[in-house]
């Protein structure tokens, strides 16, 4: 074809193209439009449910399971699935037409309807968060958080995060599954007794808890160790999930968990720490969790082939990671613990995406280091990859051998009054990741530029509240570029005045462990918007406003209609309630 | 000047008559934005579910489907792109569709136009195929008309280095 010069023509051209290939187009002149989309949630549940008599068999044998699931610690979405436990796919009954058109709705409907089948003693709540996906239309993977209060025993308010996954059929998204990825002890209640705890592996993979001088009522007979939570890796074991304890056990002075281990040992065990409140007051206990594990991912077997240049070969060998890498390593998170080292890795979770720095690090002609960041629905995770070429005829031939990933270090230090000081050295790997937060809302989720601290500063200053209170840093750190590949850290001194310390981080989370304030979240659905405000701000809570379009002329608009938290679970002060409230306008599409 | 994807939107009796009206159109749309047919329908009848609940609200249901359909089309690329990377990555390339059965000089463009940007192609189709003002191709688009411009040109510059 020759070259065509004139706009004009050339635009006839182009016309003429489209035109030659719409006669190409095939029309099924025979297929129905989509159904009417139906808004379940502006449905009375009753209403709801009458439509679903249809399928009330299904729907009523999966009620049962779920029931029966909820007693089952051992399989439930409760502490101790380790995550990774598929929700059962809750079946609509009309599967003919749409029902939604916004996976978040789906998701929504979805819980809302588990969390009706749970037994009344049993509250609960949920949120949906952000869609995790590029916004497919086909598929789509979406954030959710679960909440628990367990009846009996110390008051515990489990939160599960995980992700769930919806497929788009026939126009509408449906749940095919759900999972936690973690769940968190959030808080323990309990009274009397003293508190000590210990962790000692008794084999590769597999934590016990010995736990003394509880203050509980002896466990009933055939139990051990209520409240004692640690979880076996064997899903197949009874006890998972509940009653790790040996005989003798009150109650637990910590909760952990273990998960991770295959049946060969060979990967690391996930530990999962956690303090007791009584009285508000916070119990000096804590715990060392010896872990002996490989802080390196496994490079893999260069099945990909070797790579024109170091980025290409890191690209590639990242993606495999996130592509078939369901179940990470390690995991340690305590909080008010004096000192805690947990290594290497952060919590568990599964990885979806990653970033590398653009900008590989050439310490020899045939020796390259290039740094990472695996993001997580939980976290990221900061690390290095050693490159190495190994052509050998003159051409370059890159390849993965090593890949180290980041640290855990927490400390706690504890301030009585005052401005804190703390002096960071300068000219490490990962300054660009800084972040600082604290639970000052001015800066929280800010970067270090932001209040003051960027690359190469070497001071941070914190503002202690006026009441006295402890202050935990928790820093993740990531091998320097060219160290060698298992990390190293060092204590981080926090104190009045000022104390040094060398650090190599990618984040610094800086949070206050004292002082906490609780209180119940209020009732919300049914108010104005401007009155939800008011009475979260009132209470001392922040908020998160979300709209849902409504028909012309329904009720709700205007109104609050869903909250995240159910009214009546308590919550740390300054949480943000989402609330979601109707509105009766379109939308562009 | 034809609008092909306009159809009458007042005295609507119901979606099922304005499925009816444009459903055709949207197909075509939907292919000549993706370049493949198989893709085509399922891509219309996102689109017609995409309006189907703001119909009874929507002034002008045609050009919410046209947006709607260019929406979704962008969709399809963007998840067609990351299945081409991860092809690359792994050293194979990506089969293409079977072009269908065209003239050497529609071939050729068609070629030309599926490399560009999918802004740049949007704006092309619905042009040259939909006959749009720079207006209403940048209320479609979602930006100023003077972008509409800018993504024209620019396309048509490509399209010149890119032809044999």
């Amino acid at each position: 074809m020759s070259i065509i010069l004139d706009d004009d023509r050339l635009g006839d051209a182009i016309r003429d193209a489209f035109a030659e290939l719409a006669t190409t187009t095939p029309i099924d002149h025979g297929i129905a439009p989509p159904s009417i989309v139906t808004d379940r949630r502006s449905q009375h549940p009753g209403a709801r449910h009458r439509t679903m008599l249809a399928a009330a068999a299904v729907v009523i044998a999966l009620v049962a399971g779920l029931a029966l699931l909820t007693r089952d610690r051992g399989s439930e979405v409760a502490p101790g699935d380790g995550g990774l436990v598929d929700v059962p796919l809750y079946l609509f009954p009309d599967s003919s037409g749409p029902l939604f058109d916004d996976p978040l709705a789906a998701l929504e409907a979805y819980f809302d309807d588990r969390i009706e089948t749970r037994p009344p003693d049993q509250d609960a709540a949920f949120r949906v968060g952000r869609r995790t996906d590029d916004g497919s239309t086909d598929l789509a993977t979406v954030e959710f958080q679960l909440e628990v209060r367990r009846p009996g025993g110390p008051e515990i308010v489990d939160v599960g995060i995980g992700i769930a996954v919806l497929e788009r059929v026939d126009g509408s998204w449906f749940v095919s599954s759900a999972r936690t990825l973690a769940f968190e002890i959030d808080r323990l209640r309990y009274v009397g007794g003293g508190v000590t705890g210990t962790i000692s592996p008794t084999v590769p993979g597999d934590y016990m808890v010995t736990v003394d001088d509880l203050g509980w009522p002896p466990p009933a007979s055939g139990e051990t160790g209520i409240g004692a939570f640690g979880y076996a890796p064997d899903p197949d074991d009874t006890t998972n999930g509940f009653n790790f304890g040996s005989p003798g056990h009150t109650a637990p002075a910590v909760g952990v968990r273990t998960w991770g281990a295959d049946t060969s040992g060979d990967l690391p065990v996930a530990v999962f720490g956690e303090v007791l409140v009584r009285d508000g007051q916070t119990i000096e206990a804590g715990f060392d969790v010896p872990i002996d594990a490989d802080p390196v991912i496994d490079p893999g077997d260069l099945s990909s082939g070797p790579s024109a240049s170091p980025l290409e070969a890191a690209e590639r060998y990242l993606s495999d990671v996130v592509a078939s890498t369901e179940e990470l390593t390690v995991a340690g998170i305590v909080s008010d613990v004096p000192a805690l080292t947990v290594a290497p890795g952060e919590q568990a979770g599964r990885w979806f995406d990653y970033e590398i720095d653009r900008d590989p690090v050439t310490t020899a002609p045939d020796e390259a280091w290039v740094r990472f960041r695996l993001i997580t629905v939980s976290g990221d995770r900061g690390g290095i990859l050693r490159l190495v070429d190994i052509g050998d005829d003159g051409r370059p031939a890159w390849v993965v051998t090593e890949a180290g990933t980041a640290d855990v270090h927490v400390v706690r230090a504890t301030y009585r009054d005052g401005t804190a000081r703390m002096e960071l050295t300068s000219g490490v790997a990962g300054d660009r990741w800084v972040c600082v937060r604290h639970d000052d809302p001015t800066a929280t989720g800010r970067t270090c530029e932001q209040v003051g601290v960027g690359a190469g500063i070497t001071e941070v200053e914190i503002d202690v509240p006026e009441r006295p209170a402890r202050i935990a840093v928790s820093v993740r750190s990531a091998p320097e570029i060219g160290s060698p590949l298992t990390p190293s850290f060092a204590e981080i001194g926090l104190a009045d005045g000022a104390e040094q310390g060398r650090l190599r981080f990618d984040s610094l989370l800086i949070e206050h462990g004292g002082g906490e304030e609780r209180d119940a979240v209020p009732s919300l659905v049914g108010l104005t918007e401007g009155q939800a405000r008011r009475v979260l701000a009132e209470g001392g809570f922040g908020v998160d406003v979300s709209y849902r379009v409504l028909a012309p002329g329904d009720p709700a608009d205007g109104a609050v209609i869903e909250q995240s938290l159910a009214p009546g679970i308590e919550a740390r002060l300054g949480t943000a309630i989402s609330i979601l409230v109707g509105r009766a306008t379109p939308t562009g599409p | 000047m034809t609008d092909r994807l306009a159809g009458p939107t007042t005295g609507l009796t119901g979606f099922e008559r304005f499925f009816g009206e444009h459903h055709a159109a949207t197909v075509r749309l939907a292919h000549l934005l993706t370049g493949s047919a198989a893709a085509a329908e399922d891509l219309a009848q996102d689109a017609f579910a995409n309006v189907l609940p703001h119909f009874a609200a929507l002034d002008n249901p045609a050009a919410y489907l046209r947006t709607a359909t260019v929406n979704t089309c962008r969709s399809w690329h963007r998840a067609r792109g990351r299945e081409q990377d991860r092809f690359r990555r792994h050293g194979t390339t990506p089969e293409l569709a079977p072009t269908a059965q065209l003239s050497d000089t529609s071939a050729d463009l068609l070629d030309s136009i599926r490399r560009l940007p999918y802004r740049q192609q949007a704006v092309l189709v619905l042009r040259y195929w939909l006959d749009l003002t720079e207006v209403d191709i940048a209320s479609t688009l979602g930006c100023r008309p003077g972008t509409v411009k800018s993504l024209h040109a620019r396309a048509l510059d490509a399209i010149r280095r890119d032809l044999p």
